[in-house]
């Protein structure tokens, strides 16, 4: 019984390193992909520093800030989702799908009109600059965390299934989507270029700053999220079990969803509405490793980096010398997924 | 509820009785401290568990819920070693696991231990949980209608199960419809109704008036080999 558990922690072990390992593989093709003229000799080159500066400021200002933004964002995202399906029991359940994602694009772009955080346009890269990223930031998440308010409130109920709680979710959405279009409307229009980022996830505006923000409360999420793990597998056995094995179940489930809102925030004010990774994610890694806590949230991080740099890496290759958003391609992606999931769950079978 | 005013020792086995909505469960959750009482507490060995945090309770006392685990799947073992809770803070130790195997052995549940437990009977689902409430080390053990959905034989496995724990100076607490299979196994009876204790204390207080009061309904008591059953008047004739 012993060796057969050990076995099986050995087995998902296995599944981090691999993930890893193509985690480390994706970051190199990344790398020598792109417009300018880079490819894996010049990287080798850059190693033995024979380079040219024109292939150091690729790599160290173009595309490496975009990599570690994407790799970032994925895990911020992906562990979001995961905590939030576990902590409301909820498959469907998601940054996205719960209208965080949307309540915090409004507070970026309340920030933005209202606040006056931003709007200076440099036409060059595409880039609308924020002047002032923390108001911006702090706008988002306090906004995101009107939409866990209506979404903790309603899960107090007891007949409220997954499917209601998500609809909760779109009603939200929708709600913000409206108040985003409204401050489009009365918007200037370097203010509306500002806006348009919100409304699809681009990691085009990664930059070391962001990114240094961003790795900051990844790297903090990830820490609370470790040492809450049997905390959140306590509450899959029921509200009042957990209890009954010594956790606080009010503070578990509301501290836990402001924690993933605040890294959702984050990510939304710096790179918009990246949708779907935090539901799709978590589902993949839940089919291969089972859905244990322990390796749920570590392998949700390692797998949404990964499946988010392999998305923007797909998105800026695609149609090629064009970069598409990844926002657009993720929603592509996940949105037959969630329908998947939804038929499937017809019949109550949403985990296996 | 009101009025509920009782002390159970050590070793004891009591079983809560009394018609539907009575307040079995209710009790049942006040004594871990699930729900609190908005007057009154509830003392273990003197301690008072109001001034003590849901983590100690989970040291003292395992719960055994009434309604079944969720429906994502974990093994056997896992859902064991979930019992360990109040001594994890982020990872299990060495010897969380060793009692974790030491308490599968104990209630036989090895062959299965690594079965996931959607896939198991009622019966062996309920062993889980009574190993996962064991892998706590609690001194009492408070079930919440453990027979409820089984079968005549896993009923009396259950049952079984629990009187052996008792003789190893376990207090078992358990809620039950019941009334014949609490005779039979408890040593104290506690009778409910509407939120208060009707009556309370050994064998001998079931009585036919009591239970006549109780649940409103003609009962006859007939002592058999030793051991006294329950035998409700039905409105419909007997046959012969």
């Amino acid at each position: 019984m012993r060796k057969e558990y050990k076995r099986r922690k050995q087995y998902k072990l296995l599944f981090l390193i691999i993930v890893f390992a193509a985690l480390l593989a994706m970051t190199v093709i990344a790398l020598a992909t792109g417009s300018a003229p880079v490819g894996v000799p010049d990287l080798a080159d850059l190693l033995k520093g024979s380079a040219p500066e024109f292939t150091s400021r690729v790599v160290y200002h173009v595309r490496m800030p975009r990599i570690a933004g994407a790799i970032l964002a994925g895990i911020a995202l992906s562990v979001s989702g995961a905590v939030i399906q576990s902590l409301l029991r909820n498959p469907l359940a998601s940054p996205y799908t719960l209208g965080i994602s949307g309540s915090s694009a409004f507070g970026a772009a309340f920030a933005i009109i209202v606040l006056g955080a931003g709007g200076s346009y440099t036409g060059s890269n595409d880039v609308a600059t924020v002047v002032n990223p923390y108001i911006l930031t702090i706008s988002a998440f306090v906004w995101s965390l009107l939409a866990v308010a209506v979404i903790l409130m309603l899960s107090r109920f007891r007949g409220a299934g997954p499917e209601i709680i998500i609809l909760a979710g779109i009603i939200i959405s929708s709600l913000f989507g409206a108040g985003i279009s409204a401050m489009q409307y009365f918007a200037d229009d370097v203010q509306l270029a500002s806006i348009v980022f919100w409304t699809f996830g681009d990691l085009g505006r990664a930059n070391w700053a962001n990114v240094l923000i961003i790795g900051v409360t990844a790297v903090a999420v990830l820490i609370y999220f470790f040492f809450h793990i049997w905390n959140y597998k306590a509450l899959q056995s029921g509200d009042e079990y957990a209890g009954s094995i010594g956790v606080n179940v009010r503070y578990v489930r509301l501290a836990g969803m402001v924690v993933a809102s605040l890294a959702t925030a984050v990510v939304v004010s710096f790179y918009g509405v990246i949708a779907f990774v935090g539901l799709v994610v978590p589902h993949i890694v839940r089919r291969i490793t089972g859905g244990e806590e322990q390796f749920l949230i570590p392998a949700s991080a390692l797998f949404g980096g990964l499946f988010l740099l392999s998305s923007d890496t797909l998105a800026r290759t695609i149609i090629a010398p064009v970069v598409l958003p990844v926002g657009i391609l993720t929603s592509f992606l996940g949105a037959p997924l969630f329908l998947f999931l939804l038929v499937r769950g017809m019949n109550r079978t949403y985990w296996q | 509820m009101k009025n509920v005013r009782c002390e159970i020792g050590t070793g004891d086995f009591m079983a809560v009785v009394g018609p539907n909505g009575s307040g079995k469960s209710t009790l049942i959750k006040c004594m871990n401290g699930i729900l609190r009482p908005r007057k009154g507490t509830v003392y273990i060995s003197s301690e008072n568990i109001r001034e003590k945090t849901l983590r100690e309770i989970a040291k003292k006392m395992a719960y055994v819920p009434q309604n079944k685990a969720g429906d994502s799947p974990v093994s056997v073992f896992d859902s064991v070693l979930l019992g360990r809770k109040p001594y994890i803070n982020w990872k299990p130790s060495q010897s969380d696991i060793d009692i974790t195997t030491n308490v599968i052995a104990r209630l036989k549940l090895d062959h299965i231990a690594m079965k996931d437990i959607n896939k198991l009977s009622g019966g062996q689902q309920q062993n889980v949980f009574i190993a996962r409430a064991l892998a706590q080390q609690p001194g009492i053990l408070l079930l919440d209608e453990p027979t409820s959905n089984l079968d005549l034989k896993h009923t009396v496995r259950i049952m079984d199960t629990l009187k052996n724990l008792c003789k190893q100076g376990l207090t078992v607490i358990v809620a039950l419809h019941d009334i014949n299979l609490a005779m039979r196994y408890a040593s104290h009876i506690m009778m409910l109704k509407e939120g208060e204790i009707y009556a309370c204390g050994g064998r001998e207080i079931v009585t036919e008036e009591r239970l006549e009061r109780l649940y409103d309904i003609k009962v006859r008591l007939i002592k058999n080999n030793g051991c006294f059953h329950v035998i409700p008047e039905s409105s419909i004739e007997n046959q012969d």
